[in-house]
């Protein structure tokens, strides 16, 4: 099993060490792999929600970056509503804060596989964890509709905002947000065999969710 | 067809308690597009047989029987595109290379007599398949469907795979090799040796003959070639 270690974009130099090995993941998935941008000439790959408003979680093995997330909360600029805002025809682009934008999950290569034990089920599984200890109502983002079938195996409940569209390079995508809460907690780690927490973290828990916009949106 | 129509239907899926209830309400989206017969199916690859793979099945009387009898699905260009695509394509977008074998024409001129002329596929992951799909088929020859249509029938489609697969219990099969076991034989798959591996890994050659014991006792098979075909085949892994 993974250990999900759990920080703010505030607290990386805690993870000095796997925050570099991560932005080089990231450099060889998202642009020598999916060539979604240019190649930078340090080899790592970062873009504008790399900030404070930004919380990850890292999948470490021994020591290893295996698979991660990246968490914002949708009261702050996101992928989906500074760049896929017309995925959102219908249910509208999410501004609130404790609705979280999902992205940058990647799998290495060798790890990579469909099964339902996998790394990335690992992955779901930690992330529903802090999204609902956090009090997160909603978590998801742009994906691929190949993949949508996913969250229904792993019992979750999942509602477009809008219709697919393709976009170059990735395929027909989607606008999709997963229901967070105990059942769906509970039934990803039955898919994993597992009832105990993922999440590690070295500092202190970040908070996931803009308290002050919380209680304005309530 | 409109938006409500789509996004309705996925809103209601879950509530769909039996396939055939599913396939009903599925067959009634599908024929405000024009059409009349649809399959979802897990898509064969490999030599496997269609039937064990259906899930629903609304295709003409007498077709599907035929298409199973003379095990179609090898050379039908649209079965073989299917295990291909990751993005949804209408039946007259398959490649011209397979469309033009003289068995597919000729399996395409005996579906025209079933009323199948024309149709649009969308696949989709699957967690026991190589990959899943429905076929929607129409007896117009020139069936438009627009981009707009396309996503509606697209998104629809989707969420009746998922739903099909869980209401045959297939997601919930167990993973039968553990994540190592996964690793060590993805780097079989692409050409590396155990003692390649084993450096890779920081574990001893002698671990990695162990992974490989136990992956091809639990895959029933004598060779690591043939453990790779069948991983490869179940999506177990994908190198």
């Amino acid at each position: 099993m993974i250990e999900a270690h759990v920080f703010s974009y505030g607290q990386r130099h805690l993870y000095a060490d796997e925050w570099d090995q991560w932005l080089r993941l990231r450099h060889q998935v998202y642009i020598e792999e999916k060539r979604w941008h240019a190649p930078n000439a340090d080899g790592r790959e970062t873009d504008q929600f790399d900030n404070e408003a930004a919380t990850y979680v890292l999948g470490l093995e021994r020591g290893r970056v295996v698979t991660s997330a990246r968490l914002i909360p949708c009261s702050r600029p996101t992928l989906v509503s500074d760049v896929f805002p017309h995925f959102c025809e219908r249910g509208g682009v999410p501004d609130k804060p404790d609705w979280i934008e999902w992205t940058r999950t990647l799998t290495i290569p060798e790890l990579r596989s469909g099964g339902r034990q996998s790394i990335l089920t690992q992955l779901c599984a930690a992330v529903m964890e802090y999204c609902l200890q956090e009090g997160a109502a909603k978590v998801g983002g742009i994906q691929e509709l190949f993949f949508l079938p996913k969250w229904k195996h792993l019992g979750w409940k999942t509602t477009p905002l809008g219709l697919p569209q393709e976009i170059d390079g990735s395929g027909d995508c989607v606008v999709a947000f997963m229901d967070v809460s105990e059942a769906a907690l509970d039934n990803v780690r039955a898919a994993l065999g597992i009832d105990h927490s993922l999440l590690h973290h070295r500092g202190e828990l970040p908070r996931l969710i803009d308290g002050d916009r919380l209680e304005l949106a309530r | 067809m409109t938006d409500d129509d789509a996004f309705d239907f996925v809103a209601r899926v879950d509530e769909h308690k039996s396939l055939d209830a599913l396939l009903t309400d599925l067959r009634l989206q599908a024929s405000k597009f024009g059409f009349e017969h649809l399959i979802l199916t897990g898509v064969p690859v490999g030599g496997q047989k269609l039937e064990p793979l259906v899930a629903l099945n609304a295709w003409p009387e007498g077709w599907f029987e035929r298409y199973v009898a003379n095990d179609y699905a090898r050379h039908d260009a649209v079965c073989v595109h299917a295990a291909q695509s990751f993005r949804p394509f209408a039946w007259s977008e398959v490649p011209r290379q397979l469309l033009d074998r003289p068995t597919c024409k000729r399996i395409h001129g005996e579906a025209t007599e079933f009323g199948l002329l024309s149709g649009y596929v969308v696949t989709m992951s699957s967690e026991h398949h190589w990959n899943t799909a429905v076929s929607f088929g129409s007896a117009e020859s020139d069936l438009v469907i627009d981009k707009r249509d396309r996503a509606r029938l697209s998104l629809m489609a989707t969420y009746a795979g998922a739903t099909a697969e869980d209401l045959l219990g297939l997601s919930g099969e167990a993973d039968p090799l553990t994540i190592r076991e996964k690793e060590v034989l993805t780097h079989f798959a692409v050409g590396r040796t155990a003692g390649a591996i084993a450096d890779l890994l920081s574990i001893s050659e002698r671990t990695v003959v162990q992974h490989s014991e136990n992956f091809r006792r639990k895959l029933g098979v004598k060779s690591t070639i043939h453990a790779v075909v069948l991983a490869i085949k179940r999506r177990l892994i994908t190198p």
